[in-house]
């Protein structure tokens, strides 16, 4: 058994009579003691209403950090993206595997449906991507977080190559396309994470930067987000 | 007595928050320490268990984990045999994890009443862990004497790159002083004793084919009869017999 559990079962027993006494005040609910209950209670609920509070606001700006907001940037301005634009928060995780030097990027395969055309783009999100400290001179790790907007593109572009070779315009394929692209490149990303160990064998890390960008090369041709499906039958 | 029982929760609570598990004293969902990790694991498993408390080993199924952790050789191979790296970054890497290992050398080598070794196997793997990871360091050490010299070819820094092979071959020949104590061990460590010599002397011989392995003949050939075990003087027969035949190359 756990060894927390032991000691909270331990420290439950422990105070069961005080529990006890407190089941049994409430229970009675004497007219003596029965503003004391209302006060308690009251300031029960006002805690987890201020707790409740506190922790959507924790958990929104955990998640995106509307404080210090910038919309989501497209792979063609790839080359602008620094430690800068990362501009998320993080409150819980204060270390990566003991490392405290550690960043994160959040990206995403946006698409749109339309009667005859489809959008799909890679999108980096600078206020959901975080790094320890934004004037960190460390060019590996800059260079491993943008390899993952590389590879969320990469796939984006791989959609893009399967959409186009359908021959009717199928809005229910072009979403199995796009459902199973995003499950391929989530994979990737995590077999990118681990094979290179968050760039920290830098020979693994060469070795995806030279496949990623040869296969970015190779599917130069859906570089472009729009494509227009022409009904071929 | 109400306080008295406050006290105590806040006591158990803070005990509570304090408790730390294996998974938390040791990174061991980490894929490769670094010498961090190795600098804090060496201090928790030197000074952090009481005298009599047993330490992790292999056939403990729960922490069999933070000794495999603990001599994979991977953890370093990972950075020292990568060529992406730079020569002197790498070097430095190899010195820190050396001298983490001369300090991982005294985890397990507590012996009981009878002198046997508590913790032989572990013991070896920590051994043999040093053993392949002086191989490396050395090979980087000569590399960059090499790289930084004016003239690479030069007899001064042929001497200095033969000296540190002198010392490697000297630290490996340490390692055959464990069979004077080979009663300390459990026939399996026995085994595993001489698994290494068949091991690492092969790869350091083959690495310096040409190196003066006469100290290190002599250390074999003495242990060889002073030895009962029969693995160990087949590892020390092999390791003669090889030694002999990169003489006879040479020659």
């Amino acid at each position: 058994m756990n060894d927390n559990l032991i000691i909270i079962l331990i420290v439950l027993f422990y105070f069961s009579p005080v529990f006890y006494q407190l089941y049994v005040l409430l229970k009675e609910r004497k007219e003596e003691n029965k503003k004391l209950l209302i006060r308690l209670l009251r300031f029960i609920k006002y805690s987890f209403l201020i707790l409740i509070f506190t922790s959507i606001t924790f958990g929104v700006l955990s998640h995106t950090n509307y404080l210090n907001y910038e919309k989501p940037i497209t792979f063609d301005k790839y080359d602008q993206i620094t430690f800068q634009n990362f501009r998320g928060l993080e409150f819980f995780k204060k270390s990566l595997y003991g490392n405290e030097q550690f960043a994160y990027v959040v990206t995403s395969i946006d698409s749109d449906i339309n009667d005859n055309s489809i959008t799909v783009q890679s999108l980096f999100h600078p206020s959901r991507s975080f790094v320890y400290k934004k004037n960190t001179n460390s060019k590996d790790l800059l260079t491993h977080e943008k390899y993952h907007i590389k590879i969320t593109e990469l796939f984006a572009r791989k959609a893009k190559e399967q959409i186009s070779n359908l021959k009717t315009f199928d809005k229910d394929k072009i979403e199995k396309i796009l459902q199973e692209v995003k499950n391929q490149e989530r994979a990737f990303q995590k077999e990118y994470d681990y094979n290179t160990f968050h760039s920290y064998v830098l020979s693994e890390q060469k070795r995806y930067e030279k496949e990623v960008d040869s296969l970015l090369t190779s599917l130069t041709k859906y570089e472009t987000p729009k494509i227009i499906i022409d009904d071929k039958n | 007595m109400t306080k008295i029982k406050y006290l105590l929760l806040a006591i158990i609570c803070l005990t509570l928050t304090n408790c730390k598990t294996d998974e938390q004293k040791f990174p061991l969902d980490k894929r490769y320490w670094d010498t961090n990790d190795y600098e804090k694991a060496i201090l928790e498993l030197r000074f952090g268990y009481e005298t009599d408390e047993k330490k992790p080993t292999f056939d403990n199924p729960e922490q069999r984990i933070i000794v495999q952790k603990l001599t994979d050789e991977q953890n370093f191979k990972i950075v020292l045999e990568d060529k992406e790296l730079g020569l002197k970054h790498r070097n430095d890497v190899a010195t820190e994890f050396f001298n983490q290992w001369k300090d991982m050398h005294q985890i397990y080598q507590a012996t009981d009443r009878k002198d046997k070794y508590l913790y032989d196997m572990e013991m070896l793997a920590v051994w043999q862990y040093g053993l392949s990871l002086q191989l490396d360091y050395f090979k980087l050490g000569n590399d960059q004497i090499k790289e930084s010299a004016d003239d690479p070819n030069s007899s001064r820094v042929e001497n200095t790159m033969n000296s540190n092979i002198r010392v490697l071959i000297n630290n490996y020949t340490i390692y055959l002083d464990e069979i004077n104590d080979e009663n300390s061990f459990t026939e399996q460590g026995q085994i595993k004793l001489a698994e290494g010599i068949d091991k690492y002397f092969v790869q350091l011989i083959e690495l310096y084919p040409d190196a003066d392995y006469k100290g290190m003949r002599k250390k074999a050939e003495l242990m060889l009869k002073k030895s009962e075990s029969d693995n160990i003087k087949s590892s020390l027969t092999k390791l003669i017999e090889l030694i002999d035949s990169k003489k006879k190359t040479v020659v």
